[in-house]
Formats: C-alpha cells, sequence, structure tokens
C-alpha cells in the first residue's frame, strides 16, 4: 500500500517537473531589469552592487534555467563596461570577448569599445 | 439546445466581423513585408525621445528595452554603451538623433537597423473621485540599408487607479477617496511602460533568436489602427 503510493507521488513529481520544466523562457533575465531600474532611480554603491549581482546571476543560470542556455544578448557587454568603468580593465576585456564568442554580429561595435580600453599600440 | 447558442454566437461574430466592429487586424507579413525580406539581425534601440514633461521618462523607460528587444530574438545593444558611444560621435542629444541618417549607424555600430522610440504620454490624471496612469510611445524600426521603415507601432496603455466603495454610504466614499489618491499617488509608470513594450513588439516580426522565427508571417495580432502614424513628424 504505502510503496504504491510512493511510486504515485514520484509519477507525480516527474510529470510535474516535466510541466516546469516546459515552462522555461528562452532567455533567463532574472532581476536584470528590476535591478537597472533600481539603479536608475538611486545610483549609489548599493544599488550598483545589485545590479553586478543580477548580471551574474543572469550568466550563471543561463544554462539551466533557459531553453536557449545563452546569455542574452547585450548582457555580458554590459557587465564588461562596468568592470571598465571601474578601472578593471582586463575584467572588462574579457567580458567584452565573451559577448563577440556568442553574439559575433557585436564585434563591430565590441572591438571599438574595447580599442578604446586597450589603445593599440601606436609605436609599433 | 447548446448547438443553437454556438451558432448564435458564431452568426454575431460574422455580422461584427462584416460590419466592422471588430478592431481591424492585420497578419505580419500584411503589415511589415519589408522586415521579412531585410531580416535585421542587430537592431540599436536609441535613447527614447521624450515628448512628455515628466523628465525622468527616457531614463525609466530605456531600462526595459533591453530585455524587450533580446526576447524578440534580436540581437539588442546595452543601453548604457549606446549612450556612451554616441557622446564619443558627437551626438549628446536625442533631437540630434533623429537627425543622423540611419546609414551612421551601421557605421558606428554595425547594427542592421535602428529603433527610434517616442514617449508620447506619461502622465498621471487624478481627478479625486478617480484617477489613471498613461503611458504611450510610438516604435519606429527603420533599415540601415535603405533607410526604409521596416515596423512601426504606436500605442498607449492605461492603468485605471479608481479606489472601490466598498462599504457604501459615506465611509466608503471616503475611503474610496483615499485610495485612489494613493493609488493614483504610487503607481509605477515602468510596468505600465512594459505593457506597452509587450503589446506593440508582439506585432513585430520575430528575429534569428527567436523560437518562432521565419513561422509569424500569419500571424494576425496587428492592430491596423496601431500602423497610422504620421513618420513625416519624426
Amino acid at each position: 500500500m504505502k510503496m504504491r503510493l510512493l511510486l504515485i507521488l514520484s509519477a507525480a513529481l516527474l510529470v510535474l517537473s516535466g510541466c516546469v520544466a516546459a515552462q522555461k523562457p528562452y532567455y533567463y533575465y532574472g532581476s536584470y531589469t528590476a535591478s537597472q531600474l533600481a539603479y536608475v532611480k538611486a545610483p549609489g554603491d548599493e544599488t550598483l552592487k545589485q545590479k553586478i549581482a543580477s548580471i551574474e546571476d543572469v550568466i550563471a543560470k543561463a544554462d539551466q534555467e533557459s531553453t536557449s542556455k545563452r546569455v542574452p544578448p547585450g548582457v555580458y557587454a554590459d557587465l564588461a563596461y562596468l568592470m571598465a568603468l571601474n578601472g578593471k580593465n582586463k575584467e572588462a576585456v574579457l567580458y567584452f570577448n565573451k559577448e563577440k564568442e556568442i553574439y559575433p554580429e557585436s564585434s563591430l561595435f565590441i572591438d571599438k569599445i574595447v580599442s578604446k580600453i586597450n589603445p593599440p599600440e601606436k609605436s609599433k | 439546445m447548446k448547438n443553437n447558442t454556438f451558432l448564435l454566437a458564431l452568426l454575431c461574430l460574422t455580422l461584427l466581423a462584416t460590419t466592422g466592429c471588430a478592431p481591424k487586424l492585420m497578419t505580419k507579413s500584411e503589415a511589415f513585408p519589408d522586415m521579412y525580406s531585410k531580416r535585421p539581425l542587430t537592431i540599436l534601440v536609441l535613447p527614447a525621445l521624450n515628448n512628455t514633461t515628466a523628465a525622468d521618462a527616457t531614463e525609466l523607460f530605456n531600462t526595459t528595452l533591453t530585455e524587450a528587444i533580446g526576447s524578440m530574438g534580436y540581437y539588442s545593444y546595452p543601453s548604457m554603451m549606446i549612450a556612451e558611444v554616441l557622446k564619443q560621435e558627437g551626438i549628446s542629444s536625442t533631437e540630434m538623433l533623429a537627425n543622423v541618417p540611419p546609414q551612421k549607424f551601421r557605421q558606428f555600430f554595425g547594427a542592421d537597423a535602428v529603433m527610434y522610440i517616442t514617449i508620447n504620454k506619461w502622465d498621471t490624471s487624478y481627478y479625486v473621485i478617480g484617477g489613471n496612469v498613461t503611458v504611450g510611445m510610438t516604435y519606429v524600426l527603420k533599415s540601415t540599408d535603405s533607410g526604409d521603415i521596416l515596423w512601426k507601432y504606436k500605442h498607449e496603455a492605461v492603468v485605471d487607479t479608481t479606489g472601490s466603495n466598498r462599504g457604501g454610504g459615506i465611509v466608503g466614499l471616503a475611503v474610496m477617496l483615499v485610495e485612489t489618491a494613493v493609488k493614483t499617488a504610487t503607481q509605477d509608470y515602468v510596468p505600465v511602460a512594459k505593457i506597452v513594450n509587450g503589446r506593440s513588439l508582439t506585432t513585430m516580426p520575430v528575429g534569428k533568436y527567436n523560437p518562432f522565427y521565419n513561422q509569424d508571417q500569419s500571424w494576425q495580432v496587428v492592430l491596423v489602427d496601431g500602423t497610422k502614424i504620421d513618420t513625416e513628424a519624426r
């Protein structure tokens, strides 16, 4: 009797989890837009931290929580830009390159920004 | 009995459709054929032009765009960086943006298409016994190749913030008035803006990254009235 109940419950859970999985969005955005809005309304260290955290969350969950399994367009670039504003140029270039990797159509734009961060050496 | 009701409903619908009382709808490919022939992949959404008295409308509204355009299956540039690059190229105001030929944006950004959004309404209306918040936008998407308009739509959403008179009598009325005042004062514009984005972008043919790419030509979701925009005024 208990075994049967357990089996039925497990089957139900499997079916339900299948239903939930089918509801995954194409891109996972998390609180990306909300944190951007919060930052715009009250620019400061705290809202900036939240913004960065929400972007990192989008990047971390892209594979598991979206059907595309990709970080949405512009998100890596957004993070890269924030790094550049804070003088973290190496991280900035790293994230800009990630953006180009996933979305090669962004190359023209990304290369322009990167060249401003790391100007090509003129002595050569 | 059931069959008769169904037939009656069908007859009424047909009558409505033929007498033109039903809102006129077009399919995506009827409304925007150039979108299907040009197939832009990268869309540059410029900072919105603010035609309202709300000074912060553009700033607040811009935050909704990355997700809105990305979800439609296009590559969208992050809004913070767009403003930065434009400044570097010597363009500092949205008024100046309207005068830049679309082809320049292909040069600066590598964008296939550029979207001009105008905020027409970002208003609160409060008249003591009732209130509402209205947000309205006009969207125009132009090819950076030919400069032709690929997609355009105008939409407005109104959220009623009138309180409800639950108790009845004087007390009920007083409560309602206070509720109306509070609801109207605290209604956030951004969720209303998202409604406008949602309804408008639904009419746009989806891009390469959207699961319905190249399958939405016959979706009859475009309100004809929404496409009647005086584009010369831009």
